[in-house]
């Protein structure tokens, strides 16, 4: 049953993940990354890991998706049908290197033995998340919040226009000249 | 105890720049317009964090916590990270310092194109506190980083550091190059990050479940605390493939953040197009902090697998050193030029880390290191500074060497330091760019790679052709144009700090040795105290 | 009972999908997106890690993982839109001013 349930998600995140990189459309590709996304909170719950599922749903498939769509309609790049791929060199090498990483990735896999997970672990609770977030790991949990911060100033310093009241010193296109 | 007051003293200076960073931003905006202000502040702020990384080793050692863990083992509290605490706070400072008015009556740059026309209805009206609390900010990212005895606190610290430069590389957001640097940084570095982190998963794997840097020493050597071991038992000393996976993912993402050869393809644009005072920034601050945790990590933690990175290591070294070198011969721009010659300069770092993997030699090659960067982000930070202070009087967008013709004749004092920093950055003799070579040299050498120093000083011939083909049109050229450099107090205070730093630990290098020295004999791998 | 393998299987299978993203496409949001699919896979791959030896740690680490995504996007968001008013694109090979 579970086999069943790991085959039919595994198969649909691999999926998704191929639409991502192959359709011509921005808006199709961020949807099937939306449904990556939910299909790996799927499988973090078969793992035992439900608040990570959780966070998975809100902060990718919420969050993160949200900010690309909107990005990707305030563009207006949804008329493009174009591929827009890399030149012929550049692209066969990028599969060479795509393609070395995947047989490096599996190569380390050899010699794995995979031991019977337990089954009555509350690892994934959030509560026993919460713990460790506030205890082992104060200092990164703090500096999560720092990283934050940077985005926030940066984002606002990056996207700030020019005010009506800076007229003057900007353009002086408005009919004065 | 998952945390106690002892614990705040060993972050001190990231709350003391964190909190600065907040004060700067409400400064602002109750006294708008009064950068001096505001760079007073940071100024102030930056060499109380710097006071209070040396004061906390102080009380350490002194109260006899020694070898006590802090923050349940994210980070180290030892020399090593105190001394490289104090380097990112100077850097940070210098930074501050050569800033001045950056933003507040740029020069009107000639537009190269229909977008830039376009754009110049945009201009910024940045805040200078957005700024200067980025630069804080990031470098308490680099500090963690270059703290970090976790695999979590290092990509996080990591994460910090870089998100803090993209926005930096950009913040120029009404110039097309800006923009195109931030962009280049971002894709490039985030694809790093990604390698980095997948790396992590796989050393998370293979060692059991351990991040913490002691905790992977000690599933190196079998010793599991608890648990059941994922993998086979391995020959010892040749590590499983998970685990020489994941040190290659890892190391991927490492090198790709110090610009060595393979991955520098980003750093030449990035330094180009970043504005000059965050391009002197990033040739410092990143590399000093990846080299502290590269050191830690691959000297302390990994040395027994040496046999197996030390032949990667020493071909990247290689051609790390000769390509950024022979590229910067054939520039014209000289922030082209001092971007890859700090590419050069990674690959002579790279030397250090190879020591390291010696247990015998890892800590003078950590200590060669500590000298090194100090020395190194003196002269870059100073090159840097004149390259900025010759763009803005000539108002051009690009860096042309021509720009520096008779340069000596109008501005012997600009010029002057310019010189120094050069001839430094070739490493000739009076200069402390000198010493911090050699001492990286001889440690390579104690190690065993005669070859490989051979190599890098060969280079070092190379690369003082196109130093001093600088140097020579600066004095021996005309004036080709009128230039009106104007020197800003707050600059003129850091091409000092620079210049007498050059200067003075280039006579007298051993105080600053000694220094080096016991920090890195007091590197350490603390454990954490709650699971 | 699905074994660690096939977790990691799915996880190497996804950081390569998202790589060759990176490597053949020019569109600049579509390159961020694939980037989002490799820290993803990671995220399996230390989940999954996490389950079966068994430690939290990796569960910590994924959580780290999002806060730093969630920054990247926004920051990494801006930029583009920057270089969109620039260019009118976001194709990367326009964005190609700077040579050696």
């Amino acid at each position: 049953m579970e086999l069943i349930l790991f085959l039919i998600i595994g198969l649909t995140v691999i999926g998704a993940g191929m639409m991502v990189i192959l359709t011509k459309n921005p808006v199709t590709s961020a949807l099937y990354l939306t449904l990556a996304f939910f299909g790996l909170a799927a499988l973090y719950v078969l793992l035992g890991a439900p608040f990570i599922a959780a966070l998975q749903v809100m902060v990718y498939a919420g969050a993160i998706m949200v900010l690309f769509l909107f990005i990707v309609m305030l563009l207006n790049l949804r008329d493009k049908q174009t591929w827009e791929l890399t030149t012929g060199m550049r692209r066969a090498l990028g599969l060479v290197v795509a393609a070395g990483i995947l047989l490096v990735a599996l190569a380390a896999m050899k010699g794995l033995v995979s031991p019977p997970a337990p089954l009555d672990t509350d690892m994934g609770s959030p509560a026993a998340v919460g713990l460790a977030l506030y205890r082992r790991f104060l200092l990164p949990f703090e500096v999560a919040s720092v990283l934050l911060l940077i985005a926030i100033i940066g984002v606002v310093a990056m996207l700030k226009q020019k005010s009506p009241e800076q007229a003057p010193e900007g353009g002086g296109t408005d009919g004065r000249t | 105890m998952a945390f106690s007051y002892s614990d705040l003293f060993v972050i001190a200076p990231e709350i003391i720049l964190t909190a600065l960073a907040l004060v700067v931003i409400f400064v602002e905006l109750a006294w708008p317009r009064c950068e001096a202000a505001l760079q007073a502040i940071c100024a102030v702020g930056i060499l109380l964090a710097g006071a209070a990384a040396a004061i906390s080793l102080g009380v350490q050692t002194t109260a006899g916590f020694g070898s006590a863990s802090f923050l349940n083992g994210m980070v180290a509290a030892d020399g090593f990270s105190v001394f490289l605490k104090v380097i990112l706070a100077t850097i940070a400072l210098l930074i501050v310092l050569i800033s001045r008015s950056y933003f507040s009556n740029a020069p009107n740059q000639p537009t190269e194109n229909i977008g830039e026309q376009k754009s110049a209805s945009l201009v910024s009206r940045l805040r200078h506190s957005d700024y200067y609390s980025l630069i804080l900010l990031t470098t308490v990212g680099m500090m963690v980083l270059a703290s970090a005895t976790d695999l979590v606190a290092l990509f996080i610290g990591l994460e910090t550091m870089s998100v803090g430069l993209y926005c930096l590389a950009g913040i120029r957001f009404e110039r097309v190059r800006s923009s195109e640097s931030a962009l280049k940084y971002l894709l490039l570095g985030a694809f790093a990050s990604a390698f980095l982190l997948f790396g992590i998963a796989l050393i998370y794997g293979a060692t059991n479940g351990a991040t913490n840097f002691k905790a992977i020493v000690d599933a190196l050597q079998g010793s599991f605390s608890s648990g059941i071991s994922l993998l086979e038992p391995a020959p010892a000393m040749k590590g499983t493939p998970l685990l020489l996976a994941g040190i290659g993912f890892l190391l991927i993402g490492l090198l790709f953040k110090i610009a060595a050869v393979p991955f520098h393809f980003w750093s030449p644009d990035v330094y180009q197009g970043a504005p000059t005072p965050v391009t002197a920034f990033m040739s410092a601050g990143p590399k000093a902090a990846a080299l502290a945790v590269f050191i830690r990590l691959f000297g302390w933690v990994l040395p027994g697998l040496s046999t197996v990175w030390a032949p990667m290591l020493w071909l990247i070294a290689a051609l790390t050193m000769t390509v950024g070198n022979i590229i910067a011969l054939a520039q014209t721009d000289v922030k082209r030029m001092l971007a890859y010659s700090s590419i050069a300069h990674a690959g002579y770092l790279l030397l250090a880390i190879l020591a390291a993997g010696n247990p015998q030699v890892r800590e003078a090659a950590a200590a060669g290191m500590l000298f090194y960067l100090t020395i190194y982000y003196l002269m870059n930070i100073g090159a840097f500074a004149v390259v900025y202070i010759i763009n803005r009087a000539r108002e051009n967008s690009d860096y042309q060497i021509g720009d520096y013709y008779g340069l000596a004749a109008k501005q012997p004092w600009v010029a002057g330091v310019l010189a120094l920093c050069l001839i430094s950055l070739a490493g000739i003799p009076p200069t402390a760019g000198f010493f911090s070579k050699l001492y990286v040299f001889s440690a390579a050498v104690k190690a065993g790679y005669i070859g490989l120093v051979v190599i890098a000083v060969l280079n070092s011939v190379v690369s003082v052709y196109y130093y001093l083909r600088l140097v020579v049109y600066m004095y021996m050229r005309p004036l080709e144009k009128p230039l009106a450099a104007r020197l800003t107090p707050t600059t003129a205070v850091a091409l000092m700090i620079c210049t007498i730093g050059i200067l003075g630990l280039g006579l007298l290098p051993g105080g600053l040795m000694k220094q080096a020295q016991t920090g890195a004999a007091q590197i350490e791998l603390p454990v954490p105290t709650v699971e | 009972m699905v074994g660690l393998n096939w977790y990691l299987v799915l996880s190497a299978l996804l950081f390569c999908i998202g790589a060759a993203g990176v490597l053949t496409r020019r569109n600049a949001i579509i390159i961020f997106m694939s980037i989002e699919l490799m820290l993803n896979a990671a995220n399996l791959a230390l989940v999954a890690f996490g389950r079966f030896i068994p430690n939290v740690t990796g569960q910590a680490l994924v959580f780290f993982v999002m806060a730093v995504a969630a920054a990247e996007v926004a920051v990494g968001l801006a930029i583009i839109v920057t270089i969109f008013k620039h260019k009118e694109s976001v194709d990367i090979d326009k964005v190609n001013l700077m040579k050696w």
